[in-house]
């Protein structure tokens, strides 16, 4: 069955993302990817693969949720599933009668996000009223709307895996089609950008508050990962989860909506990838055609925030009915610095693979967990290193994150071994070549678009497991004493409520 | 406009220019519709892999594609926890996990796992319903050290009693981890509900049963239901098939491939009455619903014509009824959707969406009147043409990759659909009309004999159920496993 559409894509699909790569050769993309860009800055990527007449296409926004402002939070992932909504023609029965209610539409929520925003000294009765008149509005709008016609024109002509995600750094629309609809694609896709209307604006707020009700209030990994990231980050914006705070979803308006889009949906913000059953020629022929009169943007503005160092350790507690979790962080450098490889190597000699030291010892052999997980990780700006675990009963939480600490201070004391260097980077090399099976087109536009996103460089992931065997043992060691320490340590403990928690 | 201009005077045009286009749609001139674009049906044939006997009982599949230098192997192996004695529930995925995990005869546990993790090869073994799964991936330069692995796993299991211990109390955390999250005891518990608790596809696992599980069960099961048993194997990726076809002729001269055990199943039945669940889930603010009975066999006759249905009904994304009512017109919830399901015996009909507790009443109400609907009401010329247009252009991309393609032909086979199950499937869709859509409705889905189950927050959801009228509200104790 389809999944629904618009799905959150959060930490743990850039996992799945490192550990299942596809590849082109043992060089990299660049034999088997043509790049080429439109004078507006819009970068396109072919890869040519014509075993089956199909073909994924994809465009990666430079915008995820650390570039949300505060009060603001969620809105990249919001846009996105604007992005659904269609055009002034996809879409629309009657878009002259349709346009004064939406605008009418605006005046009425404005006035709503302004009371809601009074906090406890909202007036409740005219809130009511105001969402009333939305909703009213609402069924009178949708006598000139064609429901949802983007997705049904992509069903129709065999559209599979149409849907979009949105992450802390980007956010990106994919779909894969029978390689004869390759304008189609084409025609879609800059229509969006260029005559987008916001469509069922308030109503979808409503549906991504069940969104996050979903993914985040009533799931233990959801909930302790919002609690977590909340104290990891004190300032940066990576503190903040990609759905955004149930608040600021309630009061988003069309104006700061509209501004988020002008401001980063441009052409020298975001990347292009064509996969599949194509030819380069004519994918030329159609960028230009579709998306060469888009206009060129100014530079969007990034966040300015510098996470400051942190100066001591930070804890939370939070209590959902499931067994304990714990999450463990520690700041850690960006991808442009020679520690976030070291780093990156000392995760996978903790955790890839059922020979690593933390799945070995604590799952296998001491049976203190039942999970262990240790990522670095390679973002747009400086983040965690993370440990992530489960528990096994009478285990507690607390006998987890000790037992993690001996490992990260054997890391400190004493240099790992050549052999285990040697099995992480063919653990490395061999998962540069991991297929996905299904939907691969769109995976391997994925992969190539995110290193050209983070890196500036679609070859990014082959360099960087060769840059991972310069490394040494000793390295190693110094990255563990210096990243591994108190201070620099947040911890995250999920409990179950109705026992008092752990003793 | 370039950027060596100065910066501001860049940022003012293209504001200017950005705005015109987001605000002005008629000074847009290019193509602006899609419904202009006119495309014919693209012809493509159902890809079909290579077949070979090995020998009597070990049958292989395979499909060349050496794009990558990468190779994926399967064995399947007919058995499954449906072979499983009733008070030894779990055996059969212990068994298969044991396999690999309990090492070889010539390699310990960790000899093993350290093996494989320095070739970057990955082995996996698991249990299915009927069918239990090997599963290897290699870069083909390691194919050959990691096919001995395998082989060795298959033929030379050790049993190791420490990895023994480990599993099992694997599998005993897993029962307390079983209901963590919502949505999981939501489909567990509706499972057992329109199953019955013993039924194979819906018992699970008990302490009592995983700690009854001795070493000597696992050395049974596998002598009994594995070892020279009848085997599929299927390779995809960078081999060559005549070679891959002489290892394993080789490989397996001396395996019996011994046609499985018989074994009795029962029949499915709606296990619970028709009417309204709740489990109180008091720390929840959104209600999980789950509602429907029984589905359909894997072999009915309108085994393809139901997708026109159910893509309809609920997996057509935002083109179904219950995504464009309950999610897009209403905002209800973000993830809803519903089928009638095919299956063993027996699949589920269900439908599901997650709603704030506020709203789980409403919902229900709508997702029951949507299916009952669908049993009075043909659908319309427009639905029916685009479920079957989505049918007839997206049937490409059920062979999008060699491993789709070959285990796509294996489970077919091994469900025992006909030989030209594919090759019909187009023909078959391009013939389903209105009436068919709600004869299967009508045959199939019974909006009155629902069995709905809501987990969540009782203070909050408890009245609205009582209004709905759909039969007494009965509340079910939270499953201690």
């Amino acid at each position: 069955m389809k999944r629904p559409r618009l799905s959150l894509f959060l930490f743990a699909f850039l996992i799945v993302l490192s550990l299942t790569h596809l590849s082109a050769s043992a060089q990299g993309f660049a034999d088997k990817v043509k790049e080429f860009t439109l004078s507006n800055g819009l970068r396109f990527f072919v890869y040519v693969r014509p075993q089956v007449p199909t073909f994924a296409g994809m465009i990666m926004v430079k915008v995820g949720s650390v570039d949300e402002r505060k009060g603001e939070t969620g809105l990249a992932h919001f846009f996105e599933h604007m992005a659904f909504k269609g055009t002034s023609v996809m879409g629309a029965r009657d878009y002259e009668k349709e346009k004064p209610i939406l605008e009418e539409m605006d005046r009425v929520g404005d006035d709503l996000a302004a009371e809601y925003l009074k906090g406890d000294r909202a007036d409740q009765a005219k809130m009511k009223a105001l969402k009333d008149k939305l909703n009213s509005l609402q069924e009178e709008h949708r006598k000139y709307v064609v429901k949802d016609e983007l997705d049904k024109i992509y069903s129709e002509n065999g559209g599979e895996f149409l849907n979009a995600s949105t992450g802390n750094d980007s956010t990106q629309y994919f779909v894969m089609l029978p390689s004869n609809r390759l304008e189609l694609w084409f025609l879609i896709e800059s229509e969006r950008l260029k005559d987008l209307v916001f469509r069922e604006f308030y109503s979808e707020r409503d549906v991504i508050a069940e969104e996050r009700r979903m993914s985040l209030d009533n799931t233990p990994d959801g909930l302790l990962r919002d609690e977590f990231s909340n104290i990891a980050y004190v300032l940066h914006p990576y503190r903040h989860t990609v759905v955004g705070y149930m608040e600021d979803i309630q009061s988003y308006t069309k104006t700061k909506a509209v501004n988020f889009f002008k401001t980063f949906y441009i052409p020298n913000n975001m990347v292009a990838a064509v996969v599949g059953d194509v030819k380069l020629e004519e994918v030329k022929r159609l960028a230009e055609k579709y998306f060469g009169d888009i206009p060129r943007g100014a530079e969007p503005p990034r966040p300015t925030e510098i996470e400051p160092g942190q100066r001591g350790e930070r804890r939370v507690t939070t209590w959902f009915e499931a067994e304990p979790r714990l999450i463990m962080g520690y700041h850690m450098p960006g991808p442009t610095e020679k520690n976030n490889l070291t780093l990156s190597l000392a995760s996978m000699i903790l955790s890839r693979g059922s020979s690593s030291r933390l799945t070995r010892d604590l799952v296998t052999n001491k049976k203190i967990a039942v999970s262990i997980f240790a990522s670095a990780s390679a973002a747009r700006y400086p983040a965690l290193f993370m440990i992530m675990g489960q528990p096994r009963h009478p285990n507690t939480a607390q006998d987890l994150e000790k037992a993690v600490l001996e490992h990260l201070d054997r890391l400190k004391k004493e240099p790992v071994t050549q052999a285990e260097i040697d099995k992480s980077i063919n653990q490395a090399e061999a998962a540069l070549y991991r297929s996905i099976g299904f939907a691969d087109n769109v995976f391997l536009a994925m992969r190539l678009l995110r290193n050209v996103i983070i890196f500036d460089d679609m070859d990014a992931d082959w360099k960087r497991v060769e840059e991972l065997k310069k490394i040494t043992p000793e390295e190693i060691m110094a990255a563990a004493n210096a990243y591994f320490t108190e201070t620099n340590r947040t911890v995250g403990i999920l409990l179950r409520k109705e026992k008092g928690g752990e003793k | 406009m370039r950027p060596d201009r100065s910066k501001w005077l860049v940022l003012a045009v293209a504001w200017i220019l950005l705005a015109a286009f987001v605000f002005s749609p008629s000074a847009v001139q290019a193509q602006k519709d899609p419904k202009t674009l006119k495309f014919t049906d693209l012809e493509f044939k159902a890809q079909k892999p290579g077949v070979a006997a090995v020998k009597k009982g070990v049958t292989f599949y395979f499909k060349e594609d050496h794009e990558q230098p990468v190779i994926n192997g399967t064995i399947i192996i007919k058995t499954g926890t449906l072979y499983e004695p009733a008070d030894r529930i779990g055996l059969a995925s212990l068994a298969m996990r044991m396999l690999k995990a309990g090492g070889t005869k010539t390699l310990t546990p960790d000899a093993l796992e350290e093996k494989l993790d320095f070739l970057g090869s990955t082995i996996g073994s698991y249990a299915g319903l009927e069918y239990s799964e090997i599963n290897l991936w290699t870069l083909s330069k390691n194919f050959d050290e990691t096919w001995k692995v395998l082989l060795d796993i298959l033929y030379n299991p050790a049993f190791d009693s420490a990895r023994f211990d480990t599993e099992k109390k694997k599998d005993l955390e897993s029962i307390r981890r079983r209901f963590d999250y919502p949505t999981s005891l939501g489909f567990t518990l509706y499972t057992e509900l329109i199953y019955g608790k013993n039924f194979p596809e819906a018992r699970r696992t008990t302490n009592t049963g995983i700690n009854a599980i001795t070493l000597d069960d696992i050395k049974a099961f596998y002598g009994k239901n594995i070892r020279d048993k009848e085997i599929i194997i299927a390779f995809t990726g960078d081999f060559k098939q005549a070679q891959a076809l002489a290892l394993l002729k080789k490989s397996f001269k001396d395996w019996k491939g011994n046609a499985p055990a018989k074994i009795d199943v029962p029949k499915a039945a709606l296990a619970a009455k028709p009417g309204v669940y709740l489990i109180d889930k008091p720390d929840m603010t959104q209600a999980i619903i789950m509602m429907g009975h029984l589905g359909l066999n894997n072999l009915d006759p309108d085994n393809v014509e139901v997708n026109i249905f159910n893509f309809i009904l609920g997996t057509g994304s935002f083109n179904s009824r219950l995504m464009r009512e309950v999610r897009s017109n209403r905002g209800l919830a973000y993830s809803t959707g519903g089928m009638i399901g095919l299956g063993r015996d027996k699949g589920m009909f269900y439908n599901f969406c997650m709603t704030k507790s506020q709203s789980a009443g409403e919902a229900i109400k709508l997702m029951k009147d949507i299916s009952a609907d669908m049993t009075k009401n043909p659908v319309t010329a427009e639905e029916l043409e685009v479920a079957k247009k989505y049918e007839v252009n997206a049937f490409v991309h059920k062979f999008d990759s060699a491993q789709a393609v070959v285990s796509q032909a294996i489970y077919l086979k091994l469900d025992g659909y006909p030989d030209n199950y594919l090759d019909a499937y187009l023909p078959r869709i391009r013939k389903v009309d209105a009436a068919r859509v709600l004869a299967i409705g009508k045959r199939a889905v019974s909006p009155d004999n629902m069995v709905i189950l809501v987990v969540g927050k009782k203070a909050e959801v408890i009245d609205q159920l009582k209004a709905l009228g759909m039969g007494e509200v009965t509340e079910l104790p939270l499953p201690k496993e």
